[in-house]
């Protein structure tokens, strides 16, 4: 079982992440558009990896991953954000990556997320 | 008429002279005498910015005394400087009310003109006592005294205008920084959508999903047109030719209709009450009123409170065409309020939701040049942009 949490407003980028993790091993996908339906959904059902977006049409989203990692434990996390220039470097269980997406790179890093 | 006088400036001014003190000192020494002042003096002030006061005649920095009732106005009106050694023997002086009202006998004091050639005050001292003021030397130190203070007053002027534009070179390099972050976070937005619903099309979904993909990317290419649009309209603006209009003319109110049809759908949750009676063609670019127009409502819809509605007007009187829009919400700072046709004006207090901050500069530059005019007020929960265009163009134009 991998389910898999996407923390993302765009909702054509929400979808067409949803079907490259799928293709790359997810079993369920829930997708989050704001800071609290992010907590929310990983409370409902704590996922093995998440995606996030930084800048959220409600809140934002590395708030949102660390309260989630604060009651759920530290999840991998990939970050997808249209300003990665802006971001402070990552921990060893994240990942960062520009838009518009690189499917090589992020199918790459998220089964490298989901074996580690 | 001059400018209004800053008179507690003066006085810190003078206080921050350094050689002031010592100036005031050695006046004292030199002469004898027990009181010496730099004064501030105008018309209808006479102010002390600087005292040395070894004989309790009473006044400290920030005093005032009546400046009728001073040699010190005299001055003033002469432009002369005053030296008295000894006032019960001084034609001019042993009768004048002054030296009586103050109990001095003698009197120096020398006009400080600053550097554009106005009067700031004077430096002057006085004593109960004669004192030795006809050495030609005392009125050559105490001329060199006023010009020494002059050039303090000066560089401290100059000082503070560096420190100022410094200031708002700064304000203006951090909103370049955050304005171009803000393009390219909002231009890879609609990219990266745009990007991903071709991803998703290249794995064929059905026709329905495939047709609600495509809705949502067209979505995307206008936000992506639309920021471009702007960008290049502030770009022609500042690095090009200036902002080019063309003078079609004609009815402007069908132009400002489909505006608010179209933004009606972009916000289907708010309302929008209008009030034009546009009824006679207008020699403009309609085109570009319309975008003037639009980014305006846009802002509203944007920061006016959700639960009330925009108001937009639009008439033609007296030879003028007025289109203003109006929304409810917090008031804008006044300070906040005079920035706000600058570029990038609201990426300062709000980055990444606000977009480039470049609507209210762009419907500036439209106005402008139609030899119009923009203006922004905000009291009351009120905020009211106002676009002011004459009908009647001068023919050089």
């Amino acid at each position: 079982m991998c389910h898999v949490l996407i923390i993302e407003d765009d909702p054509l980028v929400a979808l067409h992440l949803q079907m490259l993790f799928k293709e790359h091993g997810a079993t369920s996908v829930a997708i989050a558009e704001t800071e609290s339906e992010a907590i929310q959904a990983a409370s409902a059902n704590p996922p093995a990896v998440i995606t996030s977006d930084i800048s959220l049409r409600q809140g934002s989203g590395p708030v949102a991953v660390q309260a989630i990692h604060e009651r759920h434990g530290a999840i991998p996390v990939i970050f997808i954000t249209a300003m990665p220039e802006a971001c402070p470097s990552c921990g060893p269980h994240e990942r960062l990556f520009g838009k518009p997406i690189d499917e090589t790179a992020v199918a790459q890093a998220f089964r490298e997320l989901l074996s580690a | 008429m001059t400018a209004p006088e800053n008179f507690e400036a003066d006085v810190a001014a003078i206080g921050r002279a350094s050689a002031v003190p010592s100036i005031l000192e050695v006046v004292c020494q030199s002469t004898g005498m027990g009181f010496a002042a730099v004064a501030r003096v105008t018309a209808d002030r006479w102010i002390a910015c600087a005292v040395r006061d070894n004989i309790g005649f009473g006044l400290a920095p920030g005093d005032e005394l009546r400046v009728e009732t001073t040699i010190c106005d005299e001055i003033r009106q002469s432009s002369q400087a005053v030296v008295i050694s000894h006032v019960a023997e001084s034609a001019d002086y042993r009768h004048h009310n002054t030296p009586a009202l103050y109990g001095f006998q003698s009197y120096i004091s020398v006009p400080i003109f600053r550097r554009d050639g106005a009067l700031f005050g004077t430096l002057c001292a006085i004593d109960p006592l004669p004192a030795p003021l006809d050495d030609p030397k005392i009125l050559g130190m105490f001329r060199l005294f006023a010009e020494l203070i002059a050039a303090q007053l000066d560089l401290d002027d100059r000082l503070a205008d560096s420190e100022a534009s410094l200031v708002n070179e700064r304000r203006i390099a951090a909103l370049r920084e955050q304005f171009i972050a803000v393009l390219g976070h909002d231009l890879r937005n609609p990219l990266a959508s745009i990007d991903a619903g071709t991803r998703i099309l290249q794995r064929g979904p059905d026709a329905e999903k495939a047709l609600s993909i495509t809705m949502m990317m067209q979505k995307s290419v206008r936000r992506m047109a639309g920021l471009i649009d702007n960008v290049l309209d502030f770009a022609r603006g500042r690095l090009g030719g200036g902002f080019a209009i063309e003078r079609r003319g004609g009815m402007i109110q069908p132009a400002l209709e489909q505006v608010i049809a179209e933004l009606r759908l972009s916000f289907p949750d708010r309302t929008i009450d209008t009030a034009f009676s546009l009824e006679a063609p207008v020699n403009c670019d309609p085109g570009r009123i319309a975008q003037l127009f639009s980014n305006l409502l846009v802002n509203a819809l944007k920061h006016g409170s959700p639960d009330s509605p925009v108001k937009v007007s639009g008439s033609l009187h007296d030879d003028m065409l007025d289109l203003s829009v109006s929304n409810s919400g917090e008031d804008i700072p006044q300070e906040t309020l005079g920035r706000l046709f600058e570029p990038f004006s609201r990426s300062e207090f709000a980055l990444y939701k606000q977009g480039l901050g470049l609507g209210l500069y762009i419907a500036s530059e439209i106005a402008v040049a139609h030899g119009g005019q923009m203006t922004a007020s905000s009291s009351g929960g009120e905020t009211r942009f106002t676009f002011v265009m004459p009908l009647k163009q001068p023919m050089n134009l």
